[in-house]
């Protein structure tokens, strides 16, 4: 698997196009808590990411991992404080907050008919003034990002004609143009095949390794979530339940609380983990914290 | 916990291989990178712009537009003639063009005011279409969808139903009235569609304009009702029309329509983000509700003017824009200038279509752009169709 990507790498001409490393930059939640219409989406949350790392967000469906992506992101309004190195969001302009943090949705909206470059030029609109016009280092950066995903080819067509994963490296591309320190993904491998996804996030781990990023996913893939995030963060019902390394988190008890669900958790010659789903015949685990009733999804 | 081998996993090894590889060589890398950025490589991009040839194009098919309307009516004018009575209004320029009095009064008092209006009335109508079609994401938006349509209707009737027929007037009331209701609808719409929920998404603001545009309407043909009088007049100004006598409409919405039509044409940036929604907008730093409220607030204001004293011409807000979608691509920027050149010579065609058609009788200007838009749109509905 890795081979391939290697070589893929390779054969387009080894180390992809120069950037600069970005000044690393931790992100800091204290006591937050979030409201969407009196419903608590999350309840007093803290947490820490150093500057440089990867967390993951973990939880069933309602827990609050898109809550939490976009409290950080400045898109909710929300009691506590957030930090971003020593400065609180809530202290930032709107354009000063999107220099800082690239924030991919789960869903992105993808207007079919603009073209790859187009879409990657929206990036730098936190960099451009409102009525103006972009500049040529916005364009530098732009060719910066395509050429790193290896978009080059499909710079010129439109969205609407790429596969998903290309168009899932589009979008990275135009979060990679913003050229923030802290990179938001929410379920980044979604929409993806087990192998799409593996090269994502191998490109995100690359990228952040590069360019100093740090990255915050929210994952529904337990086993892809603890072998690429440092940390993991289980959220349930809005609150951190569980936070650590793989082995901490990972373990068949905790899973089988918090996601009423039954699996098994192995280990590779490595010493990772994966996550196995088991069948019981309708013995699941119960579920604590809220029952596991379907949750509007996208919050 | 057991350990197992699951071939899945093995892949991971590599991973973590390559990347403390890659640690240390980055360390070498930094400084040919920070001198990288500092210098950045020639872009070979070519991001969707509107190029000198395309816009030089546009500008001479209104130009030819222009002469058609104003060379084509009841009354014949030498071609060369008035080409040198136009060249001749030039500043520093002295010619004698050949052109009876009657003849000149006849160009400069009916025929190039007439061609003027339309285009401007054009203009404001398609590149506001284009703008609502922006920031309502919607393909199908256009000016009249928060209900200013409606308001001016609404005005219009009071006006010919309440005030006055005295001479005192130093200019019609009608399209002042028109005006007043078109901007009060839309007020009345974004304030009810705003004080609901904290939406994010405009459904409430167009449902807020369903309910005002049918509150309005309600209004009116019950003044109608009343009034049964007034219904010729404000027919006839419903259906819409651009015969005009000298300058004085031209001179009318001439402010709100330049100043609307700028502030549009300078959103186009901000529209193209506005495509991502708002969230994602926003979360790029752009404001997406002030935007909104800024393009809706321009737009309003230009349509409001252009309808007050053209009558309720429909469908140019929509087919105008589609044509240069459906031939150019999505980009704002393309869009909003092209929608203001296009709807002027579309809308100056259509209104010699109108005069001619039946001369000496006219046809109301909004048949012809109802006649050609109405297909149109039903194109254009099965083509989103098959986009959503």
């Amino acid at each position: 698997m890795n081979a391939a990507v290697d070589a893929l790498r390779t054969e387009r001409g080894g180390p992809a196009a120069p950037a600069a490393e970005l000044d690393r930059l931790s992100i800091e939640l204290r006591d937050v808590s979030v409201a969407y219409d009196r419903r608590l989406a999350l309840r007093g949350l803290s947490a820490r990411v150093p500057g440089g790392g990867w967390l993951a967000l973990i939880g069933p469906n309602g827990a609050g991992k898109t809550t939490l992506l976009r409290a950080i992101a400045g898109l909710v309004p929300l009691s506590g404080e957030v930090r971003l190195g020593e400065m609180p969001v809530s202290a930032l302009s709107r354009r000063r907050l999107a220099q800082l943090v690239a924030y991919v949705p789960q869903r992105p909206q993808i207007p079919g008919a603009m073209l790859v470059t187009d879409y990657v030029l929206l990036g730098r609109t936190p960099y451009i003034p409102y009525l103006g016009t972009e500049r040529r280092r916005d364009l530098a950066a732009v060719a910066r990002a395509i050429e790193r995903l290896e978009l080059d080819a499909l710079a010129e067509r439109p969205l609407g004609s790429l596969s998903g994963g290309e168009v899932q490296r589009a979008v990275l591309a135009r979060a990679l143009a913003q050229e923030a320190p802290i990179l938001l993904l929410d379920e980044p491998t979604a929409a993806l095949d087990v192998g799409h996804q593996q090269q994502l996030l191998e490109l995100i781990d690359e990228l952040r390794l590069e360019r100093g990023l740090t990255v915050v996913s929210a994952m529904h893939d337990l086993t892809l979530a603890g072998q690429f995030a440092a940390e993991l963060l289980l959220l349930a019902a809005g609150r951190v339940v569980a936070a650590g390394s793989a082995r901490d988190v990972l373990t068949e008890a905790t899973i089988g609380r918090h996601y009423g669900a039954s699996v098994r958790v192995v280990e590779d010659p490595e010493g990772r983990l994966a996550v196995l789903a088991t069948r019981t015949n309708g013995r699941a685990g119960t579920r604590v914290g809220r029952r596991p009733t379907v949750e509007p999804r996208g919050r | 916990m057991e350990a197992t081998q699951v071939p899945a996993a093995a892949s991971a090894a590599t991973s973590a291989a390559t990347a403390e590889e890659r640690a240390p060589a980055m360390e070498g890398e930094a400084q040919a990178r920070l001198a990288a950025t500092q210098d950045p490589p020639t872009p070979t991009l070519r991001p969707t712009r509107l190029r000198p040839g395309l816009l030089a194009l546009a500008a001479t098919g209104l130009v030819g537009a222009a002469l058609l309307g104003i060379l084509v009516g009841p009354v014949g004018l030498a071609p060369t003639a008035v080409a040198w009575e136009l060249v001749g209004r030039l500043p520093f320029v002295y010619v004698d063009s050949g052109l009876s009095a009657r003849e000149a009064a006849i160009l400069w008092e009916l025929r190039v005011p007439r061609v003027v209006l339309g285009g401007l009335v054009g203009a404001m109508l398609a590149v506001a279409g284009a703008a609502y079609q922006g920031v309502f994401r919607n393909p199908l938006a256009d000016p009249y969808l928060l209900g200013v349509a409606a308001g001016a209707g609404l005005g219009a009737t009071l006006a010919v139903a309440y005030l006055p027929q005295l001479g005192g007037w130093p200019l019609s009331p009608i399209p002042l009235a028109a005006f007043g209701g078109a901007v009060l609808a839309v007020v009345a719409t974004y304030g009810l569609g705003r004080s609901g929920t904290r939406s994010r998404t405009t459904a409430t603001l167009v449902l807020a304009g369903v309910a005002v545009a049918s509150f309005f309407t309600a209004v009116q043909t019950y003044v109608q009702q009343q009034h049964a009088e007034t219904l010729r007049e404000v027919y006839a100004w419903i259906l819409g029309g651009l015969g005009t006598v000298g300058w004085q409409q031209v001179v009318l919405i001439l402010p709100y329509v330049g100043v609307s039509a700028l502030a549009l044409l300078l959103h186009g940036r901000l529209l193209d983000v506005m495509a991502l929604g708002d969230d994602e907008a926003e979360s790029l730093g752009v404001p997406a509700t002030r935007v909104r409220l800024a393009v809706v607030g321009a737009a309003t204001l230009g349509t409001a003017a252009a309808v007050a004293v053209s009558g309720l011409i429909g469908f140019v807000g929509i087919i105008v824009p589609h044509a240069i979608r459906l031939a150019l691509g999505s980009s704002y920027r393309i869009i909003l200038p092209l929608s203001a050149i296009f709807g002027a010579a579309f809308l100056i065609l259509a209104d010699l279509l109108a005069r001619t058609a039946l001369a000496p009788a006219e046809i109301p200007i909004g048949v012809i752009t109802a006649f050609v838009g109405a297909p149109f749109f039903l194109l254009v509905l099965r083509r989103t169709r098959k986009i959503g």
